[in-house]
C-alpha cells in the first residue's frame, strides 16, 4: 500500500489510522482503521522505517499496523507513561516519559525494558538527536531541558535553562545541531545542543501556552501549536534571507556571518547580537529566577564558609537534578 | 517394614484404583487395613509426631536455621535399602562432581538481570556510532543532506568503455581503428606494425635505430627543460643581457649582409625606413592613445606602468631616429626649423654618437660636430629659451636647470664656470659619470657636464650603480630645492661659498619628496608627460612657498615641551589660609605651614618619547575606545596573544586570495531550502566498514589457511625426516 498512515490516539481509548491523502471532494474523510483499546492512551509514535507504531498509557504497547492487538507490551511499575518516541537511527530503541518522574528506555526487540532514570521532576517529552544515536533530550517540568547520553544516564550531558515555566515539547533540528522547545510560558526557544542557554526566543502577543513544536525536515522552519488553537510557522534562523540567493549575495552573507563570529566578544557587537525583546512578564520572571538562584548560591557559600571544611561539599549542577538511575 | 509386602500392597492398590476411580478415601483405607490384616502382622506406620532438628525424609530441619541442607542428610534413609542402589550411585556421582543447580531467582530480581543484560548489549551496540558522531562534531563543514547522490560526470575512459559504434561513420572509423596495424594498444608499448618492423629488422639495425631515437628524445627533453628554465628566470639583468645579445646578433647579421648581399641589405634598410615613416605618421608610440594618457596621469607610482611607458618611449625614439642613410641636407633643414628642441636633440644625438657607440650600426655620423654644437646651445640660451624649455618639458636634471638659471642670472662666463666647479666638487666622481650617462640617454643639452666627464660605462655593474645612485643624488638636490624654496635664488648665489643645510630642519620634508622621486625620473625623458609633472611641481612649490615662514620644527618642539609639562604630576597644596592663624585679604599663610601641607608630586617616570626627537607619544589612556575593547579573555583562548592574533588575521577578500577567502568564510553547516534531511542512515554509514571488515576477515582466513598449509607441510617434512 502506497499511502502514508497517520495514527491518532486520544483519551477515549481509541486508536484511529488515517490516510494522509486528501479524500475525494464529495466524500467525508473517515479513518482507515479504528482500534478499541483496553486503556487510555496518552501518546503515540510511529516507527521510522517499518509499519510499526507504539502507544503509551498504562503500559507501553508496540503495534503492527496490520493487527488489532499489540505485538508487545512493556510494563515497569504501575505508572502512567506520558509520551513515547522512537529512536530515528537505531530504530528499535524507544524512550518514554512516565508519571513517576522517570525517563525509560526500551528495546522493541526484547521483552524487558532497558533502564530508567528518575529526575527530581517529571519530564513531559523526550526527543532523540537524529544525527547522534545515543543522545536524547528531555523537556522537564522544572523549566529545564536535560540532554542525556543513554550510556551514562546517571548524569545529564547538559542542562539547558532559560524557560520560566514548564517545558511542554521539544524537537530536534534535522541537522542535530539545535533543538526547539515550547513552553508553558508562551515562548518558543531554540537551543544549540552543546550550549546551556538559548540562542533565540520567539513569542507573539496572541500565542498562548505552546503545546507542541516541530522542526521542518529541511532545517529552515519551525512549527508550533499552541493553546489558542493556532499552528504557527517560524523561520529557524530569524535573520536569514529566504529564497534563492545569487552567489555574490551568498558569499556576502557568509562573510558577514564570519565577521560576526570573529568579533563576537567585542562588547558592542555582543550587545547587539544578544539583544532580544521579550514580554515584560518573561523579563521580570527571568530576573526573579536569577535572583533566586543567586541567593541559593550565596546561602550555600555562606554555609560552606561557616562550617567545618568538607562538611558542605560542592555538588555540581548537573548531578543536582538526577535522583537515581534504576536498573 | 517388609519391602516385598509393601510392593504387593501398592500394586494391588494401583490395580484397584485403575478399576474404580471414584472410591471414597474411607473405603480405601478400610480396604488397606483388611489387606494388611490378611498378612497376620500389624502394619507399622511411620508418622511425624513432633518437630525435630534431625533431618529425615519427613523433616528438612528447622526452618529458623539458616544452615544449608546437605544431600547426604536427605539420602540418609537410603542407607539400609538395597533396592535404590542405582539411585544412590547416581547421587554419589553428583555429590562428587559438585554440579548442582542454584535456586531460581525471584521474579523481580530475574527481571532486573534481564534488563541490565539487555541494556549492556544495547549500549555496546550503540557505541559503534561513537567515531561517526565525534567526526561529525569536529567536522569543519557539514553539508546536509549527508548522503548526496554522486553527480560526477563520467570520465572519458568510462565513456570509451561503454561506447558502441552505431552510425555508419562511427562503424567505419571503428573498423579502421581496430583493423589497423598502427593503432596502439594500452598494454603494449609498440603497435603491431612496429613490432613487425622490429622483427623484420636485424638486431644491429634495430639497436642502432633505437639508440638514435633515444638520443633524439633526450635532446628534445634537454631543450625543453632548458627553455622552461629560461622562461622562468625573472632577473631583469638577465633579460637585458639577452636583449642586448639579440641586438648584437642582428647587428652582426646586418653587417654581414651588407658585405654579402647588398640587395637584401637595402631592402632591410627600406623596411626600417618605412617603419620610421609609419611611426612618424601615426605617432603610435608617442603616448597619444587613451591608455597611455591615463598611465601618464595616474600610473606614476606604479612601477609596471612606468616601465611600460618607458619602453614605449624608447621604442618611439628608436623608430623616429634618423639614420646615416639620411642626407646631411635633411639635417640642415631640421636645423633651419624654428623648433629649437629639434636642434638640441640632434646635437646631443650626434654628440652621444661621438661619445659612445650606439646600437644603430648605420649611425656613425656627426661625431666631430658634437663638441661645437653642444657648447653653442647653452650659451645662446636666453631666458626665453629657458622658459621654453621649462614649458615644453620637464624636469631635466635639476642641477642642470639650476645651473642654467645661474648662468642666466649672472651672465658672466667666469662666474658660471665657478658655480659649476662648485657643484662638481660636491658631487663625487661617480655622480659626474652618472650625470654624463643620463645626459647621453636623455639626449638633452647638458653639454657642460659632458665636457668634463669622459669616463665610460663598461660593465653592467656600472649601469646598475647609475640607477641606484641617480635617485639618491636627485633626492639630495630636490631636498635642497624644496627645503628652502624661498631662499633658492640666494642659495644659488651663495653656491660658491660653503652650502650648509640644517639636516634636522630638512628632515620633515624629505620623505614626501623622495616618494615622488621615481615618477620624475621616468618622465624626464618625455616632453608630453612633463606637462603633468610641471603642474605638480608648481603646486608643490607654491605650497612650500606658502609655508615658508612657518617654523614647523620649532613649533613641534614647543608642543612636545608643553605636553610634557602638562602630563607631569603637580604638587598638591592643602594649606587652608586662615587656619590656625590670622586670615584676611592680603595675608599669606606662613611658609612653614605651606611646606607642611604641601604634598609633593613623585618624580615623573621617564617618558617613552624622551629619546625620540620627532615623536610625541601620548601615555594617557583614551577612554572613548575602551567601550569597544574586549576586557576579558574569551573562553576558547588561553592567552592574550592568541586572541589578538586571531583578531588581527583578516578574513576579507581584500586581504586574502579568492580561494583562501572561500575557505575562511565557509559556514559550519549548510542546508538546502526544501531538501529533506533524513536521520543519519545506519546502512549507508556502515557500508564501507562492512566491506573493509569482510576484507579483513578474508585476509585473516587466507593467512590462517596459509599458516595451516605451512604447518601441514612442516609436519610432512618432519614425517619424512623420521
Amino acid at each position: 500500500m502506497l499511502c502514508l498512515i497517520i495514527s491518532q490516539c486520544g483519551e477515549d481509548k481509541i486508536i484511529k489510522q488515517w490516510n494522509s491523502k486528501a479524500p475525494l471532494l464529495d466524500k467525508k474523510e473517515e479513518p482507515m482503521n479504528t482500534i478499541l483499546g483496553k486503556h487510555i492512551y496518552h501518546g503515540i509514535d510511529h516507527h521510522w522505517k517499518k509499519d510499526i507504531f507504539a502507544t503509551c498509557g498504562e503500559c507501553l504497547d508496540v503495534w503492527d499496523e496490520e493487527r488489532m492487538e499489540p505485538v508487545r507490551s512493556f510494563t515497569w511499575g504501575v505508572d502512567t507513561v506520558g509520551s513515547v518516541r522512537f529512536n530515528p537511527i537505531e530504530t528499535h530503541i524507544l524512550a518514554a516519559t512516565a508519571s513517576d518522574r522517570s525517563i525509560m528506555l526500551y528495546d522493541m526487540r526484547g521483552s524487558a525494558p532497558l533502564r530508567k532514570v528518575i529526575l527530581k521532576m517529571s519530564s513531559n517529552r523526550v526527543c532523540w538527536n537524529p544525527m547522534e544515536a545515543f543522545i536524547f533530550t528531555a523537556a522537564n517540568e522544572d523549566y529545564n531541558l536535560y540532554t542525556f547520553d543513554i550510556r551514562k544516564l546517571n548524569l545529564p550531558l547538559n542542562i539547558h535553562m532559560d524557560h520560566i515555566s514548564a517545558v511542554l515539547d521539544i524537537d530536534y533540528s534535522a541537522t542535530g545541531k539545535e533543538f526547539v522547545s515550547g513552553s508553558y510560558d508562551k515562548t518558543i526557544r531554540i537551543f544549540p545542543v552543546d550550549k546551556g542557554h538559548s540562542r533565540e526566543v520567539y513569542h507573539t502577543k496572541r500565542m498562548q501556552r505552546v503545546q507542541c513544536v516541530r522542526w521542518s525536515s529541511d532545517n529552515k522552519y519551525l512549527l508550533s501549536g499552541s493553546d489558542e488553537t493556532n499552528i504557527r510557522l517560524w523561520k529557524a534562523n530569524a535573520s536569514e534571507k529566504l529564497g534563492a540567493l545569487k552567489p555574490r549575495e551568498k558569499e556576502a552573507f557568509q562573510y558577514n556571518e564570519k565577521l560576526k563570529e570573529k568579533f563576537q566578544f567585542h562588547p558592542q557587537v555582543k550587545r547587539i547580537s544578544r539583544h532580544r525583546h521579550v514580554p515584560k512578564l518573561i523579563y521580570s520572571q527571568q530576573r526573579e529566577l536569577r535572583i533566586m538562584r543567586q541567593s541559593e548560591k550565596r546561602k550555600e557559600a555562606n554555609r560552606r564558609a561557616h562550617s567545618k571544611p568538607g562538611s558542605v561539599p560542592f555538588v555540581p549542577e548537573r548531578s543536582k537534578h538526577v535522583v537515581s538511575e534504576e536498573k | 517394614m517388609d519391602p516385598s509386602s509393601e510392593e504387593k500392597n501398592t500394586n494391588k492398590a494401583s490395580d484397584h484404583e485403575s478399576d474404580e476411580d471414584e472410591v471414597s478415601d474411607r473405603k480405601h483405607s478400610s480396604l488397606i487395613n483388611t489387606i494388611g490384616s490378611l498378612d497376620g502382622r500389624k502394619r507399622k506406620v511411620n508418622e511425624r509426631s513432633e518437630p525435630s532438628a534431625q533431618v529425615s525424609e519427613f523433616h528438612v530441619g528447622g526452618s529458623t536455621e539458616s544452615r544449608k541442607i546437605k544431600l547426604h542428610e536427605l539420602v540418609g534413609t537410603f542407607k539400609n535399602t538395597a533396592r535404590h542402589s542405582a539411585l544412590k550411585k547416581q547421587l554419589n556421582s553428583v555429590r562428587k562432581s559438585g554440579k548442582i543447580l542454584s535456586t531460581p531467582l525471584s521474579k523481580p530480581e530475574q527481571e532486573r538481570v534481564q534488563r541490565s543484560i539487555a541494556y549492556d548489549i544495547t549500549s555496546k551496540e550503540i557505541s559503534k556510532w561513537e567515531p561517526i558522531v565525534q567526526q561529525n562534531r569536529k567536522a569543519e563543514q557539514l553539508k546536509f543532506p549527508l548522503n548526496q547522490p554522486d553527480l560526477k560526470l563520467p570520465t572519458s575512459d568510462q565513456i570509451i568503455q561503454r561506447f558502441q559504434p552505431r552510425t555508419p561513420l562511427e562503424l567505419e572509423v571503428a573498423k579502421l581503428l581496430h583493423g589497423s596495424q598502427h593503432v596502439f594498444t594500452k598494454d603494449k608499448p609498440l603497435s603491431k606494425a612496429e613490432e613487425k618492423a622490429l622483427k623484420a629488422m636485424s638486431l644491429e639495425e634495430a639497436t642502432r635505430r633505437r639508440a638514435e631515437l633515444q638520443k633524439f628524445r633526450a635532446l628534445l627533453s634537454y631543450k625543453e627543460a632548458k627553455q622552461r628554465r629560461q622562461n622562468k628566470i625573472k632577473s631583469k639583468t638577465y633579460h637585458r643581457i639577452l636583449r642586448k645579445e639579440k641586438l648584437k646578433n642582428t647587428k652582426r647579421d646586418l653587417l654581414e649582409m651588407e658585405g654579402k648581399d647588398p640587395e637584401a641589405f637595402a631592402e632591410k634598410l627600406n623596411q626600417v625606413e618605412k617603419e620610421r615613416v609609419e611611426e612618424r605618421i601615426s605617432l603610435k608610440h608617442k603616448g597619444g592613445s587613451q591608455k597611455m594618457k591615463k598611465v601618464m596621469a595616474f600610473g606614476k607610482y606604479n612601477d609596471q606602468a612606468r616601465q611600460s611607458l618607458q619602453d614605449m618611449l624608447t621604442k618611439n625614439k628608436e623608430l623616429t631616429e634618423k639614420r646615416k642613410a639620411e642626407s646631411s641636407a635633411s639635417e640642415e633643414e631640421d636645423e633651419d626649423d624654428d623648433d629649437k628642441t629639434m636642434d638640441v636633440s640632434m646635437a646631443t644625438s650626434g654628440q652621444s654618437l661621438g661619445g659612445k657607440q650606439t646600437y644603430n650600426p648605420w649611425m656613425t655620423h656627426g661625431a666631430p660636430k658634437s663638441a661645437d654644437s653642444a657648447k653653442l646651445v647653452p650659451l645662446n640660451n636666453s631666458d626665453e629659451d629657458l622658459a621654453n624649455d621649462n614649458t615644453r618639458g620637464c624636469y631635466r636634471k635639476p642641477e642642470a636647470v639650476q645651473n642654467c638659471e645661474v648662468a642666466s642670472d649672472s651672465s658672466d662666463g667666469e662666474d658660471r664656470e665657478d658655480s659649476h666647479t662648485v657643484i662638481i666638487k660636491k658631487s663625487d666622481s661617480r655622480q659626474k659619470r652618472l650625470q654624463l650617462d643620463r645626459n647621453e640617454e636623455q639626449e638633452d643639452s647638458e653639454e657642460e657636464i659632458i665636457s668634463q666627464s669622459l669616463e665610460r660605462k663598461k660593465t653592467y655593474e656600472e649601469f646598475e650603480d647609475f640607477e641606484t645612485i641617480d635617485t639618491d643624488s636627485i633626492a639630495k638636490v630636490k631636498v635642497r630645492k624644496v627645503g628652502k624654496p624661498s631662499k633658492m635664488v640666494e642659495e644659488n648665489d651663495k653656491r660658491n661659498k660653503d652650502v650648509y643645510i640644517d639636516p634636522k630642519k630638512v628632515l620633515t620634508v624629505e620623505a614626501e619628496i623622495i616618494a615622488s622621486q621615481n615618477s620624475q625620473l621616468v618622465t624626464e625623458d618625455n616632453d608630453d608627460v612633463d606637462n603633468v609633472n610641471d603642474a605638480d611641481r608648481e603646486q608643490r612649490m607654491t605650497i612650500a612657498q606658502a609655508f615658508a615662514e612657518d617654523d614647523v620644527i620649532e613649533e613641534f618642539t614647543q608642543e612636545k615641551k608643553s605636553i610634557r609639562e602638562k602630563d607631569k604630576l603637580k604638587d598638591i597644596d592643602l594649606t587652608l589660609p586662615g587656619w590656625g592663624e590670622w586670615g584676611g585679604v592680603g595675608i599669606q599663610p606662613s611658609k612653614k605651614k605651606r611646606k607642611r601641607f604641601m604634598i609633593k608630586a613623585p618624580p615623573p617616570l621617564p617618558r617613552k618619547d624622551k629619546l625620540l626627537g620627532n615623536v610625541i607619544i601620548s601615555e594617557t589612556k583614551d577612554n572613548s575606545i575602551a567601550k569597544h575593547q574586549v576586557n576579558q579573555l574569551p573562553f576558547p583562548f588561553t592567552n592574550v596573544k592568541q586572541f589578538q592574533s586571531s583578531i588581527r588575521a583578516p578574513i576579507g577578500k581584500t586581504w586574502n586570495t579568492e580561494m583562501s577567502f572561500r575557505e575562511l568564510v565557509k559556514p559550519k553547516v549548510t542546508t538546502q531550502l526544501g531538501k529533506i534531511i533524513s536521520p543519519i542512515d545506519k546502512n549507508s554509514m556502515f557500508k564501507k566498514q562492512k566491506v573493509t571488515g569482510k576484507a579483513f576477515i578474508e585476509s585473516k582466513r587466507t593467512e590462517r589457511d596459509s599458516h595451516n598449509k605451512k604447518k601441514a607441510s612442516d609436519h610432512q617434512k618432519g614425517k619424512r625426516k623420521v
